[in-house]
């Protein structure tokens, strides 16, 4: 009963999921720009384009040159944001592929750290919210929301490691027949099923939330734009 | 143009997000790990609580091993051996199932039947 709940909640949000960021990267890719407005000093080719941009995805510079506090804590999220997703590859493949053992055995090495490294950005990016006067002024439920959404799903992970452990092999037999159209037993560990439930909450969630900025930085004029407004004149598109 | 571009990324995104269902449904996703198991004897504690915690009881019993000096029986690798014979047959399928690398083996015998 439960599982076949689950299996329908799980294939409603991927569909969901997937195909509300195609729908919103679809949207943000035919939308025309009116306006050349690039954020100067900018780049005045397409190379240097594609190098602000890989700058800015990956080390986030614009935040840094903003404001040292918030990127400090935006970094450390996002990169352990990364390797967490990385770690949860070895559910979804059979057999685990080389890369992600290595990194799986390297995260063992290291323990706790790797969940607490999680945890504590979101708490540290919650307090500044709440603390720093102009943030939480600009502050509405959303931003609180996904916060909280990603910090529960933090803890339910890190008690499933160190607490209340699931039988990871009936885990991975759940989530292998999830992603092969062979639905499998749930399995019954109750920390488990809450840190599915948010996940699941999460995937629905995102293509209606903030964090579409995943895929919508691509798409910001303000760092796409090749500084060139003289040499190549930039034409409104329904001017 | 433009529109050729939108139509690549979001065919690249798709692509991505939906790669783990093409790759399990391919590969008709090996769902179960198939250990061998014996046909006499019982385990120190149920299944269901074996499947989800041996690594405490092992961890415990190195500890009271290692810090203590006292070696317990019940709890040992050699007695895990008593019963699960071979390794690869047991160990080793959930191991690698869902790719945890314990250290046990690294200094421990444990026969692997090769």
């Amino acid at each position: 009963m439960l599982s076949t709940l689950y299996t329908f909640f799980a294939y409603f949000a991927i569909v969901i999921f997937v195909f509300g960021i195609l729908c919103k990267i679809w949207k943000y890719a035919i939308i025309p720009n009116p306006l050349k407005i690039p954020l100067t000093p900018a780049p005045t080719n397409a190379i240097g384009v594609v190098i602000r941009m890989i700058l800015d995805v990956a080390f986030f510079k614009s935040l840094f040159n903003s404001n040292k506090f918030t990127w400090l804590g935006g970094v450390a999220l996002h990169l352990a944001l990364l390797v967490v997703v990385a770690s949860h590859i070895r559910f979804f493949i059979s057999p685990v592929p080389e890369p992600i053992m290595l990194l799986q055995t390297f995260l063992q090495s290291i323990g706790m750290f790797i969940g607490l490294l999680f945890i504590m950005p979101i708490v540290y990016l919650f307090i500044r919210r709440v603390w720093v006067d102009r943030t939480r002024f600009i502050s509405i439920f959303a931003d609180y929301f996904v916060l909280i959404l990603l910090f529960l799903i933090g803890l339910s992970g890190i008690t499933m490691k160190y607490l209340i452990r699931p039988d990871l092999a009936a885990v991975k037999t759940f989530i292998l027949g999830l992603t092969s159209f062979c639905p499998a037993p749930i399995p019954t560990n109750p920390i488990f099923i809450t840190h599915f439930t948010l996940i699941l909450i999460l995937l629905i969630y995102f293509p209606f939330s903030k964090l579409m900025h995943s895929s919508g930085i691509f798409f910001s004029p303000t760092r796409n734009q090749i500084d060139n407004p003289r040499e190549k004149r930039h034409v409104n598109p329904w001017g | 143009m433009n529109k050729l571009i939108a139509i690549l990324i979001v065919l690249m995104f798709g692509a991505v997000l939906l790669s783990p269902f093409v790759v399990n449904v391919i590969s008709g996703g090996k769902a179960t790990p198939d250990l061998v198991l014996p046909t006499t004897g019982k385990c120190v504690k149920d299944t269901e609580y074996m499947r989800a915690n041996h690594m405490d009881l092992l961890k415990k019993a190195r500890v009271k091993a290692v810090r203590d000096g006292v070696r317990t029986k019940d709890s040992s690798l050699k007695n895990c051996q008593t019963c699960h014979v071979r390794r690869d047959e047991f160990c080793d399928k959930c191991h690698h199932f869902v790719g945890v690398k314990p250290e046990c083996f690294e200094c421990h015998y444990f026969p692997t039947g090769k």
